[in-house]
């Protein structure tokens, strides 16, 4: 499914740096439209993690302009940031699990944060949990958990709230292939009611096995790849991204359904 | 599995010494607040015991009879309008007020010392004390009116500075506490800095971040501040169980003005003054994050 609308998030020449040093990304453009599944490759050190910090609002660009959801990122007051963060499910590189509190506690933790009531989330959170594998690791704390059950509490923490816009770094990086593409399947489930996925991944057989768009990174500079020209049964929704400020991006990529 | 676990972790190595800083803040605060209450308090008792009474002081006089003086002295008074009751001292009595200054087995007799009539007074309807003073002074040579005024005067006036002074350690040790709690925040915060990224990158508001810390220091404070004014009490209890054997200070403080009301506002404060530190001292925090 693909909405209309503004797109989830559009960079227009964004470079960023960490203190003085040189930049990690340069004149990034591009937009994505709502509904649009993407996977953001690129060799080590490219940048892809920095970029995903743009777009998780963990870090404000050094220059150029990011807007998510229609929202310029520059201009928003600090109190503006919570609302947009909820928009958006982040699965990150070291899972970032709070080890005081349980799986469930921890994959809660988005709807406790916005202020829901136990009862009201409570058999989906621990549907959730049984679906990515962890149902009887509920109660377990983080650091008792594998590298795997981590990594599947991290994505059921980033998808329980269900996110306009999914973020996920190397999220089948610590799991067999079979659970990978069981989980690769769940940002496809998501995608398909609406949830703009980016996928940032190393992983050559998934980006393979799942044909979608690619953003690729080489340098600290990002080109948009097409979607190859098959169509597996499990092929999330097809995306559209209009490129942004550069001639060369601009009509690679076209929604072709 | 619904076991709730609050957000942030709620044993850190800066937990004791917390309590324990808390804790004592909390002790002394309590022992300022009894102090400054009860000196108050029996401020208040002594005036008004002394505003009910006065002392007429009979000097022996050139052609008069000690007798004759006291007589005639009583007999004014009986006839004054605002007057209960007047009653001459007897001898055992005078010993016993002269017996702390001067010690025992002395010769009263020896001694110039002057006849003592206690007055009375109605305290509805108190007589000008000024005007009958003058009378008395006229018809009874040697005879004195002694209202007290300036004994009271001085009384009050540094009891009223012993008050002050106790509400103003009171409010050192608020400030103190405040200090305290400010630094274990900014700790606390320090520690605790991934739970509160993880908190704001899934969407927390700052003031739910706040509130956690809130809830961490209430507890703590509460507690904190319920055990050192349990030890305050006791430690008073037993200056009073030590002090009863006729000292006029100490029986008053334990018993004057600490209602359980005015003890309990000791750790509740507490915990005020830290929840609300707390809140504010991450708010601040916060809002200089990027």
């Amino acid at each position: 499914m693909q909405g209309s609308g503004p797109p989830v998030i559009r960079f227009e020449n964004v470079g960023m740096r960490y203190g003085m040093g040189a930049e990690v990304l340069s004149d990034v453009s591009f937009q994505l439209a709502p509904g649009s599944f993407y996977f953001l490759t690129g060799p080590s050190g490219a940048g892809k993690s920095s970029l995903l910090k743009l777009m998780f609002l963990a870090h404000r660009p050094s220059r150029g302009a990011v807007s998510l959801f229609g929202q310029d990122v520059s201009v928003l007051k600090r109190e503006a940031l919570p609302p947009l963060r909820r928009r958006i499910g982040v699965v990150f590189q070291d899972f970032r699990m709070l080890d005081h509190l349980t799986t469930y506690e921890n994959v809660a933790l988005p709807l406790r944060v916005a202020g829901e009531r136990e009862d009201s989330y409570k058999d989906n959170v621990n549907e959730l949990l049984g679906w990515v594998g962890l149902g009887e690791r509920v109660n377990a704390r983080p650091p008792t958990l594998s590298g795997g059950e981590k990594q599947r509490a991290a994505i059921a923490r980033a998808v329980v709230a269900k996110p306009d816009l999914l973020l996920a770094d190397e999220p089948t990086g610590n799991v067999d292939p079979d659970m990978g593409l069981r989980l690769l399947r769940l940002f496809v489930e998501l995608n398909r009611i609406g949830t703009t996925v980016v996928i940032a991944t190393h992983d050559v057989a998934l980006v393979e096995r799942f044909p979608a768009p690619q953003l690729r990174l080489e340098e600290g500079r990002l080109k948009t790849l097409p979607a190859p020209k098959k169509a597996p049964q499990a092929a999330p929704a097809q995306s559209a991204a209009q490129g942004g400020g550069r001639s060369s991006l601009r009509g690679e990529v076209a929604g072709s359904n | 599995m619904t076991e709730r676990h609050s957000i942030l972790p709620q044993q850190s190595t800066e937990r004791l010494p917390l309590t324990a800083a808390v804790t004592i803040m909390s002790y002394l605060a309590a022992l300022a607040l009894a102090a400054a209450l009860a000196i108050g308090h029996a401020s208040g008792i002594w005036t008004a015991n002394l505003a009910g009474a006065v002392t007429v002081q009979i000097r022996p006089a050139p052609n008069l009879s000690s007798e004759a003086q006291s007589e005639s002295v009583l007999g004014l008074l009986k006839e004054a309008p605002g007057v209960q009751s007047a009653r001459r001292l007897t001898q055992a009595e005078i010993r016993s007020l002269i017996e702390p200054w001067l010690g025992k087995g002395i010769a009263l007799e020896e001694l110039p010392v002057p006849q003592l009539v206690a007055v009375t007074l109605d305290r509805s309807a108190p007589p000008d004390l000024s005007a009958l003073g003058d009378k008395i002074a006229k018809a009874v040579p040697g005879a004195v009116l002694d209202d007290h005024r300036r004994w009271n005067e001085r009384l009050v006036g540094f009891t009223g500075r012993l008050t002050q002074l106790g509400y103003a350690v009171l409010l050192l040790i608020g400030v103190a506490t405040t200090a305290i709690v400010v630094f274990a925040t900014r700790a606390g915060l320090a520690a605790n800095h991934e739970t509160v990224e993880v908190l704001h990158l899934v969407g927390a508001q700052d003031r739910f971040i706040a509130r956690q810390f809130e809830r961490y220091f209430l507890r703590l404070a509460l507690k904190a501040g319920a055990i050192g004014t349990l030890a305050a009490a006791l430690t008073l209890l037993v200056a009073g169980l030590a002090a009863s054997g006729g000292d006029m200070f100490l029986p008053a403080l334990s018993d004057a003005g600490l209602t359980p009301a005015a003890i309990l506002t000791v750790p509740l404060a507490t915990a005020l003054v830290a929840m609300a530190t707390a809140r504010l001292t991450v708010l601040d925090v916060l809002r200089a994050m990027p």
